[in-house]
């Protein structure tokens, strides 16, 4: 019963590490209890599989020979698990690609400040010497766009700031 | 600066920075083999502008 059980086991085994599409089924339906693992498992998979029932030996199957009903329900629940760890692993990589398309939501609350009160905000911000595109000083003072591309075409016009066409390094 | 409000007006450039009331959803079409781009449509009040590094000017005293 031992040697019987231990072959199964090997046939199972041999079963799982076969290449998908390549199995053959046994007419004898009692023959091939036990050896009915899906044979589209992916191979790390399978190896998950083996490795998880490698703990029960032939030597333990000997010291136990009456663990066989065990050995097939523990054969069975390592299956089941290491389907359901692929189907996770495919869950895991398919939000991945979902929450990469989903753009960031950022809310900000647009300021109501004066025109004026605007332009000395981006006279000052300019004071500093850092070189600012319109994306950074309308996250910086959270002003509307239109007003900022405004302001600042007026401050290139009175000569106050200029593009910088220096090589991004340098900025 | 000029503002191009006629339809079929184009802009192109680095960094393009835009709002509008709503965004659609990107979508990734193929430039070539191996390069791939993303798409979007802006709907109402849609206002785009080419994006420019600006500094102040260091005026010399005399």
């Amino acid at each position: 019963m031992v040697r019987e059980a231990a072959a199964e086991i090997e046939a199972a085994i041999e079963l799982l590490l076969r290449p998908p599409g390549t199995a053959t089924q046994s007419a004898d339906p009692e023959e091939s209890r036990g050896t009915t693992a899906p044979v589209n498992l992916r191979p790390d998979m399978a190896q998950r599989v083996v490795s998880a029932y490698t703990t029960l030996s032939t030597e333990r199957l000997v010291q136990y020979p009456y663990a066989t009903d065990l050995i097939e329900e523990n054969w069975q629940l390592a299956t089941e698990n290491a389907l359901l760890r692929a189907r996770l692993d495919d869950f895991g990589a398919r939000l991945a690609r979902l929450e990469a398309d989903v753009p960031e939501t950022k809310i900000v609350v647009l300021r109501q400040i004066t025109r004026d009160e605007a332009k000395q905000e981006i006279r000052e911000l300019f004071a500093s010497g850092e070189t600012l595109d319109y994306e950074a000083i309308v996250d910086r003072l959270q002003l509307d766009l239109e007003l900022v591309v405004g302001i600042c075409n007026e401050l290139m016009e009175e000569g106050e700031i200029a593009a910088d066409d220096r090589p991004y390094p340098a900025r | 600066m000029t503002d191009h409000t006629q339809q079929g007006d184009a802009l192109r450039g680095e960094k393009v920075l835009a709002q509008a009331r709503s965004i659609s959803r990107p979508e990734t079409f193929m430039l070539s083999s191996e390069h791939r781009g993303r798409r979007v449509v802006l709907r109402d009040s849609v206002y785009c502008v080419i994006d420019i590094p600006m500094r102040a000017i260091q005026h010399k005293r005399r």
